[in-house]
């Protein structure tokens, strides 16, 4: 299927305010001389970093927000679209990556919302509703019981029902932002297998994401954008993760992941016949000075749990923490950061990051002790310890006094290092440390550890992506179902194969 | 001078209370001949303390999103116990030790409640309002008590430069409520909690106590503006505080000045100002004669309007 569903040729955006409009006074331009097209029947990855413009150029697909300059043909028409229904109307959808679902209310309805089926005027024909809505979701190859409420189902459930919605609308373009982010590897599977029908029906799919494995796996085509423009195009076949990488950032793969530090003999954490809860195994498990120790495992292995248990946020169902051979008791947030031992959420928003208060704020949060002249919080020395960070961990943004919401990912990542290195830890509990962040941020927090490591500190790192457990970790363990199943010591043992074994329990 | 221009839309931009405060004096100053009047204004003065502290009290509870609708009670119960303890020969000096602990007290309740329970306050306060206001009548029998004695009176009415004792400790609480927020780790707490709990608990802060602190807090602060009350009405009674109102003047009075209902955001100087604000437009709706029943419609109105501007605001800062 050669044919050319849609055309956008020579975007230009301005930085806009809240309408969609350029903000008057600046020419600085996000989307410039933008290129993109898509073929029915084809997947396109749109790849890039942060802030390489491809969430703008979908917005403005999506008509979310109006283009400056160029053109927009869809089937050979040109259109402006003023707002997303009308491009729904032609038959653009764009399934968001916080699903634009109402939790509260059933499959159906959320489905139909704004054209459900109805008896006479008023009354809604429940009967049809749950029949049509079923149709569809095993039209799409799954069985979801359609009166379950939104919020009881998964989020690969739900986001199965965000896309059955979509194909409801008769939709041409399906554009779809890093849907995978809170997937497992058997969900995403599922998902592509999804992708791929829809795709094989006709559908022009447009799939914006940064994780190079399901990259290679799902993309016909690879369109990649770095600062605003369109660098180039990559045919399935042409695509290797080294020669994107380098078209999105001029750094090769090699580069990312920084391995200069030596492993210390001394353990300085360790957990001895730990249970996560009360039907769990009891497991042990150590890390040792100078030591980056990976964990990986399914989303719901029980990986944060541990963590968080470990950090004394959490109950747990038995066992001791030893810290440098001495037994924690009574571990709670507070004690284990004085003591030296911190916890980086895997959800920054919500644990992470108070997002009302500016950068310096967020800095200093967990260590205020050390701003205190006299007693009272010194607004000074805040500050001048955020002008510090900013600076080691290069944070973007316009000064301390910026708040957190309107930085990007990596940026919001970073800030979140930075308010616990300020505390001096000894161990850091680190919890997806690079979600949702992009390719040279990540680079950069990868030096990071390795420097960590080096000044003899021990990083426990909780991970889903493969390339980074295999990249970063000295040593794997691997949950599964709340305990550990296995421990890879050897170089030999740690491959994407191996660890795949342990995770889904084959082995 | 365009930086200047753009300096002073600035400041009021972030002090919306200020210029709420200017415009009503600018207008009762133009308009109202009887206003500038030294009695009239040493009255506002007066009046003042009390109004002020009772929004700092609501303060303390807004910021963690809470609500606590047992202060008035609180207030009343205070009040009563006050006389009371004065007419069983108490020294003054221990009655108000007593009367504030006793506030405190019923904050503790309240916090314990909320904090280790984890009943919303909504609930626990309203209850806690109604069993306040009923041991306050089985305590006094429905007396109530007047004429307090003068060195009771002293607390509050003694002048400095002319001005009574109550004044003051209304701009000093202002003044300790302020840096609390801005300078002490025990503010920034309730801050961060305010906007996202988990965040500042993970980060090693004590959330427990201080949402425990802050409604004993906040009760401590509304039995001070009881005492005061008190004193200046020279009678303890039940209804003082003006008992289920109580909580919502002072929530009047936060919003107004730029308090999110939501919690983590806290203007103390907003509020400072927008109490003011609120006195004098009943001032000067005395003065014009209006009829009283407009006094509510009046502000219900500019709540209203400093709401909308308000979240038409924080639209823009996104």
């Amino acid at each position: 299927m050669e044919h050319t569903l849609l055309k956008m040729t020579g975007i230009k955006k301005y930085i806009f305010d809240l309408s969609g409009k350029p903000v008057r006074g600046t020419d600085v331009l996000i989307l410039n001389d933008v290129h993109f097209d898509l073929r029915a029947g084809e997947v396109n990855v749109l790849l890039g970093e942060n802030g390489a413009g491809k969430s703008t150029l979908m917005k403005i697909l999506a008509g979310e927000i109006p283009h400056d300059e160029g053109s927009v043909v869809l089937d050979g028409e040109e259109v402006e679209f003023n707002n997303p229904k009308q491009a729904r109307a032609k038959g653009v959808t764009f399934i968001h990556q916080e699903l634009n679902l109402c939790t509260n209310l059933n499959v159906a309805q959320n489905i139909f919302m704004g054209r459900e089926f109805t008896k006479g005027r008023m009354v809604i024909d429940w009967k049809r509703m749950y029949e049509e809505s079923r149709k569809l979701i095993r039209s799409l190859g799954f069985e979801i019981d359609v009166q379950k409420s939104l919020g009881s189902l998964s989020t690969a459930q739900q986001q199965v029902v965000e896309i059955a919605k979509a194909f409801s609308y008769h939709s041409k373009i399906l554009i779809m932002d890093e849907p995978t982010a809170s997937l497992t590897s058997q969900e995403i599977k599922q998902l592509f297998r999804l992708v791929k029908k829809m795709r094989d029906a006709g559908l022009g799919i447009i799939f914006i994401s940064h994780r190079m494995d399901e990259v290679e796996e799902i993309a016909d085509r690879v369109t990649v954008m770095k600062d605003g423009t369109s660098v180039g195009i990559l045919q399935k076949s042409e695509f290797t993760v080294d020669k994107a990488i380098q078209m999105m950032t001029g750094r090769t793969l090699e580069n990312i992941y920084t391995n200069t530090h030596v492993v210390q003999n001394e353990k300085i954490l360790e957990v001895k016949n730990f249970k996560i809860g009360d039907k769990t195994e009891p497991f042990n498990l150590y890390v040792k000075k100078g030591e980056i120790v990976g964990i990986g495992g399914l989303v719901g292995a029980g990986r944060t749990e541990f963590a968080k248990a470990v950090f004394g946020a959490r109950e747990y169902g038995g066992g001791e923490v030893f810290l440098a051979g001495k037994v924690l008791k009574k571990r709670s947030p507070k004690c284990c950061i004085e003591k030296g031992i911190i916890y980086l959420s895997e959800d920054r928003k919500r644990e992470g990051l108070v997002l009302s208060m500016p950068i310096s704020e967020n800095i200093s949060l967990a260590s205020l002790k050390k701003i205190l002249v006299g007693g009272l919080i010194s607004k000074t020395k805040e500050k001048n310890s955020a002008i510090e960070m900013i600076d080691r961990f290069r944070i973007l943004c316009r000064d301390t006094n910026q708040r957190i919401n309107t930085l990007s990912g990596g940026n919001q990542q970073k800030v979140c290092f930075a308010k616990w290195y300020v505390t001096n830890p000894e161990v850091l509990i680190l919890d997806e440390p690079t979600r949702g962040v992009d390719v040279n941020a990540k680079a950069q927090i990868y030096q990071l550890m390795d420097e960590l490591s080096r000044m003899g500190k021990a990083i426990l790192m909780i991970t889903s992506e493969m390339n980074e457990l295999l990249g970063m970790s000295d040593r794997i363990y691997i949950m599964r179902e709340g305990n550990v199943v296995k421990e890879l010591k050897e170089r030999s043992e740690m491959t994407d194969e191996t660890i795949l074994q342990y995770t889904i329990g084959i082995k | 001078m365009r930086k200047v221009k753009k300096n002073i839309i600035g400041f009021f931009y972030n002090n919306m209370a200020v210029l709420y405060f200017l415009i009503i004096v600018v207008f009762a100053v133009c308009f109202l001949p009887n206003f500038l009047n030294v009695n009239n204004i040493n009255a506002l003065i007066r009046q003042a303390p009390v109004p002020i502290i009772r929004a700092l009290a609501v303060a303390f509870i807004l910021v963690l999103g809470n609500v606590d609708l047992s202060l008035g009670y609180i207030v009343g119960f205070v009040s009563i116990s006050t006389g009371m303890m004065l007419n069983a020969g108490m020294p003054p000096a221990a009655v108000i030790l007593a009367a504030i602990l006793i506030g405190v007290a019923f904050g503790m309740f309240n916090g314990i409640l909320v904090a280790a329970m984890n009943v919303p306050s909504f609930i626990v306060t309203l209850g806690s309002g109604y069993i306040t206001y009923g041991l306050g009548l089985i305590i006094s029998g429905g007396k109530q008590y007047s004429n307090l004695g003068k060195d009771f009176q002293a607390f509050g009415k003694t002048k400095i430069l002319g001005y009574p004792l109550a004044v003051y400790y209304g701009l000093i609480l202002v003044v300790i409520v302020w840096i609390v927020f801005r300078k002490t780790r025990y503010g920034r707490t309730l801050l961060a909690m305010g906007q996202n709990k988990e965040a500042a608990r993970l980060a090693g802060l004590n959330t427990k106590a201080a949402l425990l602190t802050s409604f004993m807090i906040a009760a401590g602060l509304a039995a001070f503006s009881g005492v005061l009350l008190t004193i200046r009405a020279n009678v303890a009674q039940q209804s003082l505080g003006g008992v289920g109102e109580y909580t919502f003047e002072g929530v009047t009075a936060c919003v107004l000045g730029g308090t999110s209902l939501a919690g983590g955001k806290l203007h103390v100087s907003g509020t400072f100002f927008a109490a003011l604000t609120i006195l004098i437009i009943e001032n000067v709706i005395t003065i014009l004669g209006i009829n009283r029943y407009f006094y509510q419609p009046v502000l219900g109105i500019i709540i209203l309007i400093a709401v909308l501007i308000d979240s038409a605001k924080e639209k823009r800062s996104h």
